[in-house]
């Protein structure tokens, strides 16, 4: 027996070294949390602070909430592998209807009502070249049976575009509603509302909600997806559309091309009578003109549209009801706002970025409609940290994800 | 269950040589390496501090900090033993068997008249090649924290920054992938190791069996036990791009791993009972 020790003693020694690595590898950074100074805390629940933990050229990425943090590298390994869903919402589908789900990815291809749920998106060759045999591919889970079905339909000229991007899947009555962005093979873009049996596709049809104009020295940039939920029905949708021209003089301005703005709308269409309705709003109509100078946060919720930019010492956020053309302003006299999300009917606002600065990074939480602040916490070490007050200095918060509310 | 062990011992026992070598050679480039570094690191902190009239902490203001992060991320010293106990282990994989079949008096004789089932040949070389890596990247762990507390010895406080083990680890190109960050994807990562020796041992008793043909059947054989692990993940990818989940993906792997893995050993065994002459 004695012979043989240097066998004996070598699967121990595996065992200690590795297992004694990976049972004290379990937490190396610091945990923080963030804290009400004031107001309701059921505000800051459905809230997630994002930043980056570390000074060197390998910041760890880390999610912070009032209940603690987590750190990116220190899920579990199913949790790391875990799909990238494009939204909360479609997150909550997956998980509720798994088989369903598979491979459907989109984030604004989703509608569901508490009958059914329809996945409506665009497939064809060549995407990015001339698109050859366009086609929606449909797939409908009805949710009292659960029974799934699918079945594709040719896109009407969709071999005029280069690509075709869904923006919104609606249903109305017995027919499917997509509202798509479509790009031409001159670059032109156009939003196209089409419209197909919701059973199987039948008497495909589409209409032209905007198209961009011919020019030489004028492009038009159009923007969508800012349903606060894309997934739940809605009798609108909003794009901002950009006009740029050619800069006098050849200067370099916006996004590098020698392009200037040369004003902003926004375009809201009904979708179940594929009209466009003009927004009367003075203070909306001020706010664009200004074009994207002045960062805004948007959001459609739905009747309302909701507006947020910084202004002047704190934030103003527009709501305006689109049956009604009512507008309703209020300033939220919070400042150092770094960036702000608009969802379930409130302004969320993250205050002061933290590099080396003394400020901690905030949440403030405001009532859309009103304005009135109804939330303000500070991130801090959880815990009992002490000796860890530099890693407040080695944070760097840059975003926030809200959660849907469901009320 | 005594005769495997004991010719695990014996499998252990002739290699010992060399294999205690790796860990020398392992230890003395290691730490060889690190003492150049901070060395040749500290001498031109002097250098640069003289030459432009710094003090410390201007020096460390303008040119940064370093860390035993990057002693272990650039130092040769630290990584080529590494890869030469990788290769060495992979080299004995092969030599592991043709060794018996060396020299006028082949040991391999010996070894097929013993009174014991061939498979215990078998498993007892392939727990051998198990440990011995094992061993090698217990070793490295072992020492890994002593080379830092040496780091933190020769380069004074100002000039580096703290790291830990773990962060070191889970950040260096090397040792991130013999020591992934969790011990589930350690055991994926070491079964698959698993089953590649698995699979090799099969290739070699091919050759051994039949000769030239063999060989060529050997090659095959990888190459057909490749493409099977492959297949279905490609498949599904490519005509169900995203259907399968992750976690799904995974679970399917591991099913025909398992299979390869049953398959070969199988394979393995009947060959060496059958097949193998002498």
């Amino acid at each position: 027996m004695r012979r043989y020790w240097l066998t004996i003693v070598l699967v121990p020694f595996i065992v200690l070294c590795i297992g004694t690595y990976y049972i004290q590898a379990e937490s190396r950074y610091p945990e923080f949390v963030l804290q009400k100074q004031e107001g309701d805390e059921k505000e800051a629940a459905f809230v997630l602070l994002r930043g980056q933990y570390g000074e060197n050229s390998r910041p760890e990425t880390v999610t912070i909430g009032s209940q603690g943090s987590e750190y990116d590298g220190e899920r579990s390994f199913f949790a790391r592998i875990a799909p990238y869903w494009g939204s909360e919402e479609v997150k909550k589908l997956a998980e509720e209807h798994r088989n369903f789900m598979r491979g459907k990815r989109e984030p604004f291809s989703f509608y569901e009502d508490d009958d059914l749920l329809v996945y409506a998106n665009v497939k064809g060759d060549d995407f990015g070249k001339q698109l050859k045999n366009a086609r929606f591919s449909v797939s409908l889970l009805d949710k009292k049976t659960g029974r799934s079905s699918s079945y594709e339909v040719g896109v009407p000229n969709g071999n005029l575009y280069n690509w075709i991007y869904v923006y919104d899947v609606q249903v109305v009555g017995d027919q499917v509603k997509v509202v798509t962005q479509n790009n031409d093979a001159n670059s032109r873009s156009e939003i196209h509302l089409y419209s197909f049996g919701l059973r199987n596709g039948e008497a495909p049809a589409d209409q032209i909600l905007f198209r961009e104009q011919e020019s030489e020295n004028m492009k038009t940039n159009i923007g969508g997806g800012f349903e606060e939920n894309a997934v739940r029905p809605s009798r609108y949708i909003v794009f901002h559309a950009i006009q740029l021209k050619q800069a006098q003089g050849g200067q370099s301005g916006y996004g590098g091309y020698p392009m200037e703005e040369a004003g902003a709308q926004l375009l809201v269409f009904d979708i179940q009578t594929g009209q466009e309705v003009k927004i009367e709003s003075r203070e909306i109509n001020d706010l664009l003109r200004d074009g994207t100078r002045h960062a805004f946060s948007l959001s459609l919720q739905g009747d309302n549209i909701f507006l947020a930019n910084k202004s002047g010492e704190g934030v103003r956020v527009i709501r305006y009801n689109i049956p009604e053309a009512k507008t309703t302003v209020n300033d939220v006299g919070i400042d150092s706002v770094v960036h702000t999300t608009l969802k379930n009917g409130r302004l969320y606002m993250l205050i002061g970025k933290n590099m080396g600065r003394q400020e901690l990074p905030s949440l403030a939480v405001a009532d859309a409609s009103t304005g009135k602040l109804l939330y303000k916490g500070t991130i801090s070490l959880k815990g009992t940290e002490p000796d860890r007050t530099d890693a407040l200095r080695k944070l760097f918060v840059y975003d926030l994800l809200v959660s849907p509310n469901r009320q | 269950m005594n005769r495997y062990a004991k010719l695990v011992h014996y499998e252990f026992f002739r290699f010992r040589k060399i294999y205690f070598s790796l860990f020398v050679i392992t230890l003395l480039s290691q730490f060889a390496g690190l003492y150049l570094f901070t060395r040749k690191y500290m001498a031109t902190v002097h250098d640069i501090m003289a030459r432009e009239s710094l003090s410390g902490t201007e020096y460390v203001s303008k040119y940064g900090l370093t860390s035993f992060n990057r002693f272990c991320n650039s130092s040769l010293w630290f990584m080529a033993p590494i890869a030469l106990c990788a290769a060495a282990l992979v080299l004995y994989m092969f030599l592991i068997w043709y060794r018996d079949w060396l020299g006028k008096n082949m040991f391999i004789y010996r070894l097929l008249m013993l009174p014991t089932s061939r498979t215990n040949i078998y498993m007892a070389k392939i727990t051998v090649i198990l440990l011995m890596t094992l061993g090698l990247v217990a070793f490295q762990l072992l020492i890994i924290p002593l080379q830092n507390v040496a780091f933190n010895a020769l380069i004074p406080s100002d000039f580096r920054d703290a790291a830990t083990v773990v962060d070191m680890i889970v950040h260096h190109p090397l040792l991130k992938i013999l020591l992934p960050k969790t011990w589930i994807e350690f055991v994926l990562y070491y079964a698959a190791g698993l089953m590649a020796v698995i699979v090799v041992f099969t290739a070699i008793l091919i050759e051994r069996s039949y000769r030239l043909k063999g060989a060529i059947g050997g090659i095959a054989y990888f190459i057909a036990a490749v493409v099977v692990f492959l297949l279905p993940v490609i498949i599904s990818e490519n005509r169900f791009p995203d259907y399968l989940y992750p976690a799904e993906i995974i679970a399917l792997e591991a099913v025909v791993g398992i299979l390869i893995s049953c398959a070969s050993l199988w394979f393995s065994f009947f060959l060496l009972n059958k097949k193998v002459t002498v």
